[in-house]
C-alpha cells in the first residue's frame, strides 16, 4: 500500500467512516507491520490534534454567542452546533455518532429454518435479524467474526452472473461465515452448489462459482458491469430475493457517496429488505451500475450500493487469477426501451443465494 | 422544550450530544472557580478562559467514548483537567514560573489523561505556520473548518476537487514531518 492510500484509510478509520470490513482489514494491516503501526500512530496524533482545535473553535463560537445574543436564547430553538462537527470527531465518537444519527443494517435474511420450525411470523423474525450498528463497532466486528457463526446457520440473499459459465457476484458479508453456498432461481427449484472464488473484503463483495455439474452455461447474460460512475438523479432499479420470488424495486441515485461520505458507494432511494443483499443495481439501459450493500434503518429512504467499478475491477482480477477463465460478459444484450420488457429479460438472471 | 440542566445526569446527556445551551451553562457555572485558581497561580483571565475551553473539549470528547465513566461531579472533573492543563503550561514555560508555591484548593484530584493536548496544539499551529501557503490554508479548511473538497477547490481555485485532494495529501505529509520534528525538538530542549 502506498502512503497516500494509507493516509486516506487512516483518516477514514479515525473519523469512523470505514465499514466494519474495511476496519477489520485495516487493523490487520496496521498490526502486521511495525512501520505501518508507527505511521498510523503519527496520523492518529495529527488528526486528534486537529479535532481538538475544531471542537474548541465550535465551543468558542457558542460561548461568544452567549455574550452577544443573550436575550434571544430563550426564544430560539436549541442550536445544536456540535452535531455539525460530528462527522470527523474521533474513532470513539464515531461509534456514538452512529448510535445517535443513523443505523445501518445489512440486507440478508437469516434464521429461515428456525422460523419455519416454530411457525412464527417471518416478518418480525427478519426484522430482528437485521444487524444493528447502534451497538459499538467492536460488537459489530464480533458479530461478523464470531457471533454470526455461532448463532446463525442459514442466510440468504441475492447474486447475479458476471460470466456465462457460472461466475456470480454477491456480498461478501453474506457468504463469508458459511461453508456451503447454493444458487437457485425463482423459475427453477434446482439448487446449484457454489464456492467462493475471490473476496474483496475492502468493498464487501465476493465472486462465487457454481461448481455443480448440473449447471449449464448461459447462452448469454443480458447485462454488463458498467465501468463508469452514474449521476445523481438517475433512475435505478433492483431485483432481489427478499422473499422466495424475485421482487422489483426502483428509485433514484440520491447521492454519489454512501454512508458517512464513503466515496466507493452510492446512496439510493430504493426500498430494500433483508434478502436484497448482493442484488444488482441497474440503470434505465439495464446495465449493472452497483450492488446493494446496506440500508439505513433510521432513514426511510436511504439504501447504499457499492459502485460497479469495484465489481468490474474484481472481475478483471478474476480473469487473470483463475485457471478456468470465466467468459466475462462484454456486450449489453438488453436494449428494450420498454421497462417491463427489459425486466422480463433480466429477471431470469437474478439468482437467490442461500448459505449454510 | 423543558431542559433540566440542574440535573447532573441530564446535563451530561446534553453535553454529550453537543447541545449549545449546556456548554453555555457549564461555562457560566464552572468557569469562575477555574478562573480563580489560574489567577492565583500567575495566569490572566484570558489564559484561564483558554484553558477552560480546552478542558471542555477534553470533557466533551471523553463523553463520546462509551467506555468512559464519570466517577465524580462535572465540576470536579473540569476543575481537575483545567488544573492539569495549567500546571503543564507552567512546566513548559520555565521563565514564567509562578512566584509563589502553587495554591491548590481542590480536595479531590482526578487523574485525567490529556496527552498534553495544549502542547500538541501549539506545535501543530507552529508547524502550520512553517508550512506556508497554500498548505496551511488547505489543511485548515479541511481539518478545522470541515469544508468539503469541492468547497475548498472552489475557494482556492483548484480546477477540481481531485486536484485539491492531491494537494491536501502532499501538504498533510509535509505537515506530519514538521509536526513530529518540532515535537522531538521540543522534547530534546526539555532534556
Amino acid at each position: 500500500m502506498n502512503e497516500k492510500r494509507f493516509s486516506e484509510l487512516a483518516e477514514k478509520y479515525f473519523d469512523g467512516s470505514l465499514s466494519q470490513n474495511e476496519r477489520e482489514l485495516f487493523d490487520l494491516i496496521v498490526s502486521s507491520n511495525d512501520e505501518y503501526r508507527a505511521l498510523f500512530a503519527q496520523y492518529q496524533e495529527l488528526f486528534d490534534t486537529f479535532t481538538h482545535i475544531r471542537i474548541k473553535n465550535s465551543i468558542g463560537n457558542v460561548l461568544n454567542e452567549t455574550n452577544s445574543q443573550r436575550k434571544s436564547i430563550e426564544s430560539k430553538p436549541r442550536s445544536n452546533q456540535f452535531l455539525l462537527i460530528y462527522r470527523q470527531i474521533s474513532q470513539y465518537s464515531a461509534a456514538a455518532v452512529i448510535a445517535l444519527l443513523v443505523v445501518v443494517g445489512t440486507l440478508y435474511i437469516t434464521g429461515y429454518f428456525s422460523i419455519k420450525k416454530e411457525q412464527v411470523s417471518s416478518y418480525t423474525q427478519l426484522k430482528n435479524n437485521l444487524i444493528d450498528i447502534s451497538k459499538l463497532q467492536t460488537s459489530i466486528i464480533n458479530s461478523f467474526n464470531n457471533g454470526t457463526r455461532k448463532i446463525e446457520n442459514y442466510a440468504s440473499g441475492t447474486c447475479f452472473p458476471v460470466s456465462t459459465n457460472g461466475y456470480f457476484v454477491t456480498s461478501l458479508h453474506l457468504v463469508r461465515n458459511f461453508e456451503n453456498a447454493y444458487v437457485s432461481s425463482a423459475k427453477d427449484t434446482t439448487r446449484f452448489s457454489a464456492r467462493i472464488i475471490l473476496k474483496d473484503s475492502l468493498h464487501d463483495i465476493a465472486i462465487i462459482k457454481v461448481v455443480d455439474t448440473l449447471f449449464q452455461s448461459f447462452k448469454s447474460v443480458p447485462f454488463i458491469i458498467k465501468h463508469a460512475d452514474i449521476n445523481i438523479g438517475e433512475y435505478v432499479f433492483t431485483l432481489g430475493y427478499s422473499k422466495n420470488d424475485v421482487v422489483f424495486n426502483d428509485g433514484t441515485v440520491s447521492s454519489s457517496t454512501g454512508y458517512m461520505d464513503d466515496s466507493t458507494a452510492y446512496q439510493l432511494s430504493i426500498p430494500a429488505n433483508p434478502g436484497n443483499s448482493g442484488g444488482p443495481i441497474l440503470n434505465n439501459k439495464g446495465e449493472v451500475v452497483g450492488i446493494l450493500l446496506a440500508k439505513n434503518l433510521n432513514s426511510d429512504n436511504a439504501t447504499y450500493a457499492l459502485k460497479s467499478n469495484y465489481i468490474y475491477d474484481l472481475v478483471q482480477n478474476l480473469t487473470s487469477d483463475t485457471l478456468e477463465a470465466p467468459v466475462v460478459v462484454k456486450k449489453q444484450q438488453v436494449r428494450s426501451s420498454d421497462k417491463v420488457q427489459m425486466i422480463k429479460q433480466i429477471q431470469p438472471f437474478i439468482f437467490k443465494l442461500e448459505v449454510y | 422544550m423543558n431542559k433540566d440542566l440542574n440535573n447532573e445526569k441530564e446535563l451530561l446527556g446534553y453535553i454529550r450530544s453537543g447541545d449549545s445551551d449546556s456548554f453555555k451553562l457549564l461555562y457560566k457555572k464552572m468557569f469562575p472557580v477555574v478562573l480563580n485558581y489560574i489567577k492565583q497561580n500567575g495566569g490572566s483571565e484570558e489564559q484561564a478562559r483558554d484553558i477552560f475551553q480546552d478542558a471542555m473539549v477534553v470533557f466533551y470528547r471523553k463523553l463520546q467514548d462509551d467506555t468512559f465513566e464519570l466517577t465524580c461531579k462535572i465540576q470536579t472533573f473540569l476543575y481537575s483537567v483545567s488544573r492539569n492543563l495549567w500546571l503543564n503550561e507552567l512546566k513548559s514555560r520555565i521563565v514564567i514560573a509562578p512566584q509563589e508555591e502553587i495554591k491548590d484548593s481542590s480536595e479531590e484530584d482526578i487523574e485525567v489523561e490529556d496527552n498534553d493536548v495544549r502542547g500538541r496544539v501549539a506545535i501543530l499551529n507552529a508547524s502550520l505556520q512553517n508550512l506556508g501557503e497554500p498548505c496551511a490554508t488547505i489543511l485548515k479548511y479541511y481539518y478545522v473548518e470541515n469544508l468539503s473538497m469541492q468547497e475548498i477547490s472552489k475557494r482556492m481555485s483548484y480546477t477540481n476537487a481531485e486536484n485539491a485532494k492531491n494537494q491536501k495529501y502532499k501538504c498533510l505529509v509535509r505537515l506530519k514531518k514538521l509536526f513530529f520534528k518540532n515535537a522531538s525538538d521540543l522534547i530534546s530542549l526539555e532534556n
